[in-house]
């Protein structure tokens, strides 16, 4: 159904993935910024430009959705679309690494 | 009490925002940091303590609410909002600050910097070249001077436009 529809987008950039992984919960920017560094032991640094093309072209194709805002910060979550996205890598990529297997 | 101001005159064109970068963070080593920047090529700097500050700067037209969001997100991640100039958004940071120490982690995120020149350059491009025709059928040789100069605008454009091409392009293979 929209699976096709779906993998127009991959593969993802590691940025992106980042991002759509971590956003299972509602969250501002600078806290993605620094959860994604944290899970990813330092691996995965954002910068605030990266951050914030990609919140408006994940939320322009309704990847994500805002949740809340103050007039400082705004929070994101992903969306059902966009927590099928992530399976649908999450499954491309095991079955990359499946090929390492002798 | 006043502190002293240096002007330091420079051009960089569009495509040469890195070498801009590299030169306001040479300034900042010797003790000159960044107050304003004209637009014109004039660079007004404060004297101080030499530091390691990394300048960054991007290009968004953003205004109101939405412009708040961007520049508390920049804030939050340790970088110091300097002075917009026609899109051009100055940034700094100190490395010893908490926080990324680029503003662009990836290829992508550049691209979609520099695919933002495109639209105004183009636009622009093409109204200065569009006026060159009419000016230059007015008698007289002030217009057809203005001609001229119009003509020599709209080719610094399509040139602008062809290197920030070349730019994307750059990046894409990377």
């Amino acid at each position: 159904m929209a699976e096709n529809q779906l993998e127009k987008y991959l593969p993802l950039t590691e940025a992106t993935f980042a991002i759509l992984a971590v956003l299972e919960e509602p969250m501002h920017g600078y806290a993605v910024m620094q959860k994604v560094e944290q899970l990813s032991l330092g691996q995965i640094k954002l910068g605030p430009g990266t951050l914030y093309g990609a919140f408006s072209t994940l939320e322009k194709e309704k990847l994500i959705e805002m949740v809340s805002e103050d007039e400082r910060r705004k929070s994101y979550r992903l969306t059902e679309r966009g927590r099928r996205l992530v399976e649908l890598q999450s499954h491309r990529l095991e079955i990359l690494l499946g090929l390492r297997r002798v | 009490m006043e502190t002293r101001k240096i002007r330091k005159f420079k051009f960089f064109m569009v495509w040469q925002d890195d070498r801009e970068e590299a030169w306001l963070s040479e300034m900042a080593r010797s003790g000159l940091h960044l107050k304003s920047y004209n637009g014109f090529g004039v660079y007004t700097f404060e004297p101080g303590e030499p530091r390691n500050d990394i300048y960054r700067l991007d290009y968004l037209t953003v205004q109101g609410e939405e412009r708040q969001h961007y520049l508390q997100l920049f804030k939050d991640a340790g970088w110091e909002h300097i002075q917009a100039v026609g899109g051009w958004q100055y940034f700094r940071k100190s490395p010893g600050v908490d926080g990324p120490n680029e503003i662009f982690t990836d290829n992508a995120s550049k691209i979609l910097k520099y695919s933002r020149l495109r639209p105004v350059l183009i636009i622009i491009g093409v109204i200065t070249l569009a006026n060159v025709s009419r000016i230059i059928k007015v008698e007289g040789l002030f217009f057809q001077i203005a001609g001229f100069i119009s003509f020599a605008i709209s080719i610094l454009f399509l040139v602008t436009l062809i290197k920030v091409w070349l730019r994307i392009e750059q990046l894409k293979r990377l």
